[in-house]
């Protein structure tokens, strides 16, 4: 197993506490700023329950990365394969297309 | 033979009422107060949400104190949110309206990728300051005309669906439009004025796969990017997502940019997916039949 850390988004009913935020969290009510947490920051039991009471949603969180090279190569080649399928018709030779394209592959294979 | 207003007006009349809550939300989309009474009373209407919502809130509520057992329906609410709890009513109201809208049972993947298109949009419109209640509502309505002709052309319909997955690379709308006259969009956009929705929902309804005639409304513009993310990170999983084209005008008016800032979009997209998953509003299907 590696020691890589992937980030990686989740719900607030899959957080738990010791988790480890990839981004600054900043909870926004009716656009008033409610609650705010810098990167790095580990998730305590208070955190968890704060950010449930300001009904946060979706958190960033970094995850250790538990395939090994080859499944994550093999991950990759399916990626691509998906991708090519996906995108079949698309000119990927317009800069916005390509663009785009390009954000989704590395999302995906991240 | 073509397809006219008139005929989807006639047999509009066979589909079931359109759900009058949506329609509520629409109108009190800046009148929080009022949403939250009435969501509740609706909630309090449908034994099925009810026990979603309750659940929802009891998980929550172990996080906020361990021993906490939730049994007031407006706790519940209160625990869940507002806006979460708009959007459990929204989902549940249109997959309900869309199930008993399909005589012959709803294709799986159909609203699956109708509920994909709503998330979507809904982040979308949330990143670009527009409604989100709005996006959610257009974003799974935008192939309402599918269902249509499902319904009401089910064997010239099914004809097209096998040509295009056949091919892979044909675009449906070209294949509509030359069999019916009008592509499943138009036809979504009459059923959406039959039904009194706002002309803006109506209006990215008809040109979501065109939004550069839409007079520039940003719910075309939402749904169209919508659509397009929905399909590119294949989130209905079921094989046959694929993207044709992306307007760069629309992703310019909305203010996205393919950058490293893009990774919060998707990766809010595909939490939110996971998070209905878990309250079971969102198949997988195994086959294909009927897109």
């Amino acid at each position: 197993m590696s020691s890589r850390m992937r980030s990686t988004y989740l719900s607030i009913g899959e957080i738990a506490p010791n988790m480890v935020l990839a981004k600054p969290l900043a909870v926004t009510e009716r656009r008033m700023l409610r609650y705010v947490l810098p990167e790095g920051h580990a998730l305590t039991e208070d955190n968890i329950r704060q950010l449930v009471s300001h009904h946060a949603e979706i958190i960033c969180v970094r995850l250790p990365d538990e395939r090994t090279e080859t499944q994550i190569a093999a991950d990759l080649d399916n990626l691509e394969s998906r991708l090519g399928k996906i995108f079949e018709t698309c000119d990927l030779s317009q800069p916005g297309m390509a663009a785009f394209f390009n954000r989704v592959r590395s999302y995906l294979g991240r | 033979m073509g397809i006219s207003r008139r005929k989807v007006l006639e047999t509009s009349q066979l589909l079931p009422v359109f759900p009058r809550i949506i329609s509520e939300i629409l109108h009190t989309i800046d009148d929080p107060n009022f949403n939250f009474n009435s969501l509740v009373r609706h909630v309090g209407h449908d034994p099925v949400l009810t026990g979603r919502v309750f659940s929802m809130a009891n998980r929550a509520a172990t996080h906020v104190q361990h021993d906490l057992q939730i049994k007031d329906l407006y706790k519940a609410t209160s625990l869940v949110g507002v806006a979460k709890l708009q959007k459990m009513v929204i989902l549940a109201a249109m997959a309900n309206h869309f199930k008993d809208a399909s005589e012959a049972g709803m294709p799986e993947e159909f609203w699956a990728r109708s509920l994909a298109t709503g998330i979507c949009a809904q982040h979308v419109a949330a990143f670009a300051g527009l409604s989100i209640d709005t996006a959610l509502i257009a974003g799974i309505l935008h192939n309402v005309g599918k269902l249509w002709l499902l319904r009401f052309e089910p064997s010239a319909y099914r004809e097209i669906l096998n040509r295009t997955a056949d091919s892979g690379t044909l675009p449906p709308s070209q294949i509509e439009r030359e069999r019916f006259g009008v592509n499943h969009a138009v036809i979504g956009s009459w059923l959406g004025e039959i039904w009194s929705l706002p002309g803006q929902i109506c209006e990215a309804i008809r040109h979501y796969e065109d939004p550069y005639v839409a007079n520039e409304n940003p719910y075309a513009d939402v749904v169209h990017v919508a659509e397009v993310i929905g399909n590119a990170l294949d989130l209905t999983r079921c094989g046959h997502s694929r993207v044709h084209h992306l307007s760069d005008a629309s992703c310019q008016r909305l203010g996205l940019i393919w950058d490293d800032s893009s990774d919060d979009l998707f990766g809010s997209i595909e939490a939110s997916i996971r998070l209905i998953d878990e309250a079971s509003l969102f198949p997988h299907p195994a086959s294909g039949a009927g897109r």
